[in-house]
């Protein structure tokens, strides 16, 4: 087709202007289907492509990106034009590796192929169930599909392509008893199609809802709390700052010189996994061209590794772990986890909530990215969570804020993590049982 | 193009269609610590087509123009997909066609600053933020500026060219001390060109000293107080607290919230008067048009207490029989317009700050805002600085201050609104659903609230 992005043809216009430079191109076709208020609602097609070119000259980076057709000159310009301003570069671009996997390991048919009538029908099924188990319910579902394919080539004689899939599902539903409103949802990410998962899904989000009809109190207090895998993924946003190779570079990292410390419970097991089947960020290399690799984080406790792209791993003299990436086409790389996947534990989720006497279940904490992370502090609204009594949900618990230092708690404060594991986004986790958090309700 | 995009949407067989084509500089500048992240200049080209068939939507968005009637054609055959799978859905309010071209502001140049001069100006901060000294150990500085020119038509006979410029930057300091690290913060945005980033040294100051502070302060004890919010929090809080609940798209389809949501409900008590508008000039939430091309206006939600007005978008209009209000945004041509905020206020009382103090025997009072969030009548917003009061007076200082509150129980324990007002932006913006970050300017005096919940492990 006329007008096609040529990423080696930019490579070969840089390159007659700087020493090195890297260009990545990335395109893809992103399907929607959304249901709201019990009925489909839209549907939507997003096609999307789009260069990023990224350049040392005279020792200093520059970068640019364009979705423009035919902005292939004005792209070398700006690029060029912002290293002449641009920050020290103290990184190379990596040059051709072997691949742990086939480039197309993540690139799956039956999601590429999946038609939007068996999407519909999906987001049909839930809101059917629905409404047979509560007509006054609103319920809305999202299933959405998206087909892409990205290529770097850079001035190191690397040119890699891959084509991936994703998909998701959500489920919610709302219920609103004079001025109660109770909200629940699930969503799963993945890069195949979760089939045998998606009814699981659904029946999950029902019994969510079955389990907040009814509200009771609980006081101010400290208790054990068990998290699921969505509150998990909250408590894990410090460990996602303060491992993160540009907060240790930086030196605003808690735990810059302290690899090889045992900083937590024995039990607690961290890694990054991008090469995992099905994972929802899977690839077969970074958004920098580095091969994938999983990056235990965590092991037994002990602090084990940094996640770092190439600019953080330079920075500290060591070499990427393959997580360089790049949120949006116009960010610059910098490092981002991604399939998250902490190691389960013995118990059943059942059990740890039977050995609790008095305590609170969490589903769904709100706003908790908004706290201190560099200092561990996590504090979000309870948004969905449960009284437990005599080892048994009880009823819903509203209006209260649950507070706690992640670092202590997965430390000291570990009572236990169950042997299911349930995905969040990105990130595979147990249930997290912890002693002593701090519950702030109504007086 | 203009007479492009009008044949395009004429004579379709759609019940309504609206394309839009546009073209975004966006440059990038970000410090962390004393290393320069990011500085770029890049272009987002590209456009979207949304039609309406029998109550169904159907949208695609797209980077390139070549066959654009492919894309009309796929976007009326998704909405007839939805169309055949529901019984009724949506039908917009009536409004009247405009054709208009919005240059930018008279004095507002998108190339006053070159890219090394946006990058100097910032860079002077930095440096003044790592010269602050120990224990201030870092920065970070992230800056955007988004020149956008967008051309768009309906079936209905509007076709407005508008053009816009949005610039915004957030500054942290990050201090660290024995293991523990705290941050200051300070957000700034507006529409009006490049002075909004000018004469900071004062807000930089101000966050070494908060992130250097709040190193000695106690964690807040959790629990249940009287707080008092400067005005950068009390903005946040009513466009977390009421803003988000007004967006129309919760409440159209919905009966029960509808009946909460009455219009005349009394909410507050009647020294409370909140509004959203897009004609505030200068701010990050001014638009003239909407992005359904529907004139914005000052909507109140809240006068003297009682619930006045909701922000819709044609649809959400359209079903609930009430005025459009000009509030359908889209983040850019990749998404859909849905109902969303623009600068969201809550208007100026008669209160000075010592008078909020009087009778304060046990409280917080909270300044500056990392943010906040909302999921039905729940939402929770984190103070950037706090302090205690304690019998009428200000007292120690306490990190870690985030408070949480229920729209229908907080809004009524407001009972004094200061009377000073500021109103700023951010490099943040509103999020919901996907469309992140958008735009919004929040404004208010200091506001009093009782029985706020206050999170924290302190004891």
């Amino acid at each position: 087709m006329t007008g096609d992005f040529r990423p080696e043809r930019v490579l070969e216009k840089a390159l007659a202007r700087c020493q090195a430079a890297e260009v990545f191109h990335r395109r893809s076709v992103r399907t929607p289907v959304e249901f709201e208020n019990n009925r489909l609602k839209q549907v939507r097609t997003a096609y999307s492509d789009g260069l990023a070119l990224r350049v040392i000259a005279a020792g200093r980076v520059g970068f640019s990106t364009t979705t423009k057709p035919g902005d292939e000159e004005g792209l070398v310009d700006r690029a060029l034009s912002a290293a002449a301003g641009g920050g020290e570069a103290r990184f190379s671009f990596p040059g051709p590796s072997r691949l742990a996997v086939d480039a197309d390991r993540f690139h799956h048919a039956e999601v590429a192929e999946l038609g939007l009538a068996a999407m519909i029908e999906t987001g049909r099924d839930f809101l059917q169930r629905t409404v047979a188990v509560e007509p006054a319910a609103l319920a809305g579902a999202r299933l959405e599909k998206e087909v892409r394919e990205v290529r770097i080539v850079n001035s190191s004689g690397l040119d890699l392509t891959y084509r991936r899939t994703g998909f998701m599902a959500g489920f919610g539903i709302e219920l609103i008893e004079g001025e109660n409103l109770l909200n629940v949802w699930e969503f799963r990410a993945s890069s195949d199609y979760p089939a045998a998962e998606i009814a699981e899904l659904q029946e999950n989000a029902l019994e969510q809802f079955r389990l907040g009809r009814k509200n009771v109190a609980l006081t101010t207090g400290r208790y054990p709390v068990i998290l699921a895998p969505h509150a998990g993924r909250d408590l894990l946003g410090p460990f996602r700052d303060c491992l993160n190779g540009q907060a240790v570079e930086r030196g605003i990292s808690p735990w810059g010189n302290r690899l090889g410390e045992t900083l937590f419970d024995p039990a607690v097991h961290l890694e990054d996994n991008p090469l995992l089947a099905g994972g929802p960020l899977s690839a077969p290399f970074d958004d920098e061209g580095w091969p994938a690799q999983p990056s235990p984080l965590v092991r037994a406790g002990m602090l084990e590794g940094f996640y770092l792209d190439l600019k953080s791993a330079a920075g500290l003299g060591r070499t990427s772990t393959g997580n360089g990436t790049r949120p949006g086409l116009e960010s610059i790389p910098s490092p981002s986890l991604s399939n998250v996947l902490m190691a389960p534990g013995q118990d059943s989720y059942l059990d740890l909530i039977g050995g609790i006497k008095l305590g609170l279940f969490v589903v769904h904490l709100m706003g908790a990215w908004a706290g201190n992370l560099l200092a561990g502090e996590v504090n979000g609204n309870v948004v969905l969570g449960y009284r437990i009594e005599d080892g048994a949900i009880v009823g819903r618990v509203k209006d209260c804020m649950l507070s706690v230092n992640a670092f202590d708690a997965l430390n000291r404060g570990l009572r236990g993590l169950s042997r299911e594991t349930g995905w969040s986004m990105n990130y595979r986790l147990p249930y997290i049982a912890l002693d002593d958090v701090a519950i702030s309700t109504k007086a | 193009m203009k007479a492009m995009l009008r044949a395009l949407v004429r004579n379709k067989p759609a019940d309504y269609l609206e394309v839009r084509l546009e073209e975004t500089h966006l440059t990038h500048i970000q410090f962390m610590g004393p290393a320069l992240q990011n500085l770029a200049e890049s272009v987002a080209f590209g456009g979207n087509v949304r039609a309406l068939v029998k109550g169904g939507w159907g949208f695609v968005s797209f980077n390139r123009l070549e066959d654009l009637d492919r894309q009309v054609d796929l976007a009326i055959a998704q909405a007839r997909q939805v169309a055949a799978a529901i019984e009724s859905g949506a039908t917009l309010a009536p409004v009247d066609p405009i054709e208009d071209t919005v240059p930018l502001p008279p004095g507002v140049d998108p190339g006053a600053l070159s890219l090394q001069a946006k990058k100097d100006l910032l860079e002077s901060y930095n440096a003044a933020i790592l010269a602050f000294g120990p224990p201030v150990v870092s920065s970070q500085i992230r800056y955007r500026d988004i020149h956008s020119r967008i051309l768009y038509a309906n079936s209905d006979g509007t076709c407005l060219e508008q053009e816009r410029l949005d610039v915004a930057a957030n500054l942290v300091a990050v201090a660290r001390r024995n293991g523990l690290t705290q941050i200051g913060f300070f957000g700034m945005g507006g529409k009006a060109g490049y002075g909004v980033l000018q004469d900071r040294a004062d807000e930089v100051t101000q966050i070494c000293e908060t992130a250097r502070d709040s190193l000695a302060a106690p964690v807040v004890r959790g629990g249940e107080y009287t707080v008092i919010l400067d005005p950068r929090l009390a903005g946040v809080f009513a466009h977390e607290a009421f803003g988000h609940l007004s967006e129309a798209d919760n409440v159209y389809e919905n009966p029960r919230l509808g009946e909460i949501m009455t219009l005349g409900r009394r909410f507050g008590e009647p020294l409370l008067n909140i509004y959203d508008s897009g004609r505030e000039e200068g701010l990050q939430g001014y638009l003239k048009y909407d992005d359904e091309g529907v004139p914005t206006r000052k909507t109140y939600l809240i006068r003297d207490g009682l619930l006045v007005g909701r922000l819709h978008s044609r649809e959400t209009a359209g079903r609930m029989g009430e005025p459009v209000t000009g509030s359908a945004r889209a983040l850019d041509y990749r998404f859909p317009p849905i109902p969303r905020m623009r600068t969201t206020a809550i208007e100026a009382g008669d209160a000075s700050f010592d008078e909020m103090l009087e009778g304060v025997e046990l409280g917080v009072y909270a300044k500056g805002a990392y943010g906040g969030q909302t999921a039905g009548e729940m939402f929770t917003f984190t103070a950037t600085e706090g302090f205690m009061i304690r019998g009428g007076r200000l007292a120690e200082r306490v990190r870690d201050v985030t408070l949480t509150g229920n729209v229908f129980a907080t809004l009524k324990n407001i009972d004094r609104t200061g009377r000073d007002y500021t109103v700023e932006g951010s490099a943040g913006g509103c999020g919901k659903g996907e469309q992140n970050p958008l735009p919004c300017s929040s404004g208010s005096p200091h506001i009093r609230i009782q029985k706020v919940i206050v999170g924290g492990k302190g004891s």
